[in-house]
């Protein structure tokens, strides 16, 4: 029961917090319950269908097909989120201006509901394939059902703790500044997904001559620890990172930032217009 | 939001070409890892210090196994019965170990890099 319990716990924390902060950054959002619970159903399937794959999708690509496929999990999701923090910046701009309200809300609650389960079932993927696998391998082996059910139902159970106290912990952040501070957790939990997608695809073989390590950060705060792994997904903290890696994440929050900017440079520009025209 | 979707598409197209114009698939050395009973033989490999080595794992066990290192940042999960590839390196001088996440207990390894 054990070992079902940590592998579990472990691996849920990853799904855990990005849900959390995708959540909290998206307070407003009409039904969300219920389609958090897409989500999480869309996440399950899809990590069965996956784990019933694995072979199949090992082979591709000469033997690589494992880490391309989780490069592009891991890049659609970012995209997903990407996405959503540009929509709502530059929908907030818009909002603001014409209607004078503030508030994360009113922004969140007209984003396409979507978003949501599709957040959640891309980010629970690859963890959740990786629980299914476990817990298989558990019981062929012999471990009965009932032991491995209870391992890693408990070590949901903890995982989602961790995650709803993450969430309870944003929401408390006052209206003003919950928006940038939700904005900056996606943009960097964004960056940290671009980043573990760039060390599957070193994997696969690519990006040989920049795959060299910059620093190694271990004795500060190492991967292996609880806290490095937490850090590790929301803000893409790696103890050696390679170049491509900090090419890839500064470019991200880079091009994020850039398409953030425009967009709220373009409602202020065509508001003034506007302005103008009825005075 | 259109403008959005083209600059999406653009963004994706120019990644994918760095991706096409960054693959260096050379041909490297083998080394050949069997799992069995949840252990690695051998359990201690040595290569050479920035050298490209291609890992076969052979998991000649009935359940997956999920073959990972912290110290050169590969993982990979191989399914019962199947073989899985990692490639390493280049690497600097240096032990670097690696582990079967599934069967922590019993699945441990190093490589050594000369």
């Amino acid at each position: 029961m054990f070992p079902s319990f940590i592998i579990t716990f472990r691996e849920f924390i990853e799904i855990a917090i990005i849900i959390s902060v995708v959540l909290a950054s998206t307070n407003g959002l009409p039904n969300r319950y219920r389609l958090v619970f897409c989500g999480i159903l869309f996440g399950i399937t899809g990590s069965c269908i996956i784990a019933l794959f694995t072979d199949v999708i090992s082979n591709f690509a000469e033997g690589f097909g494992q880490e391309l496929f989780n490069a592009m999990i891991l890049m659609a999701a970012a995209f997903t989120i990407g996405w959503t923090v540009i929509w709502m910046k530059s929908h907030g701009q818009k909002i603001v201006t014409e209607l004078k309200h503030k508030g994360q809300e009113v922004v969140a609650g007209n984003l396409p509901r979507v978003v949501l389960p599709a957040t959640i079932g891309l980010a629970t993927f690859r963890e959740g394939s990786e629980i299914v696998l476990f817990s298989y391998g558990l019981i062929l082996g012999g471990e009965s059902m009932s032991n491995v059910l209870l391992g890693s139902i408990g070590g949901s159970i903890a995982g989602t703790v961790v995650g709803v106290a993450m969430y309870m912990g944003l929401i408390k952040i006052s209206p003003k500044y919950i928006f940038q501070v939700t904005t900056t957790m996606l943009v960097l939990l964004t960056a940290g997904m671009m980043s573990m997608a760039t060390k599957y695809l070193v994997s696969a073989g690519y990006f040989e001559k920049t795959s060299f390590v910059l620093w190694d950060s271990s004795f500060i705060l190492s991967d292996e620890s609880f806290i490095g792994e937490f850090f590790g997904i929301l803000i893409g903290y790696t103890a050696q990172p390679m170049l491509i890696q900090a090419i890839v994440y500064v470019l991200t929050i880079g091009i994020i930032c850039a398409i953030m900017y425009k967009s709220s440079k373009n409602v202020a520009h065509t508001t003034s217009r506007s302005e103008n025209k009825h005075a | 939001m259109k403008k959005l979707t083209s600059k999406a598409i653009l963004f994706t197209l120019t990644l994918s070409l760095g991706f096409v114009l960054n693959i260096n698939m050379s041909s490297a050395k083998e080394v050949h890892i069997e799992i069995e009973n949840h252990r690695f033989t051998p359990d201690v490999v040595e290569i050479n210090e920035g050298e490209r080595v291609r890992l076969i794992i052979h998991n000649k066990d009935a359940t997956p196994e999920e073959f990972e290192s912290n110290d050169f940042h590969r993982e990979k999960i191989i399914s019962g019965n199947s073989k899985g590839i990692v490639l390493v390196g280049p690497l600097k001088a240096g032990e670097y170990k690696f582990f079967g996440e599934f069967h922590e207990d019993t699945a441990q390894g190093k490589l050594i890099v000369k």
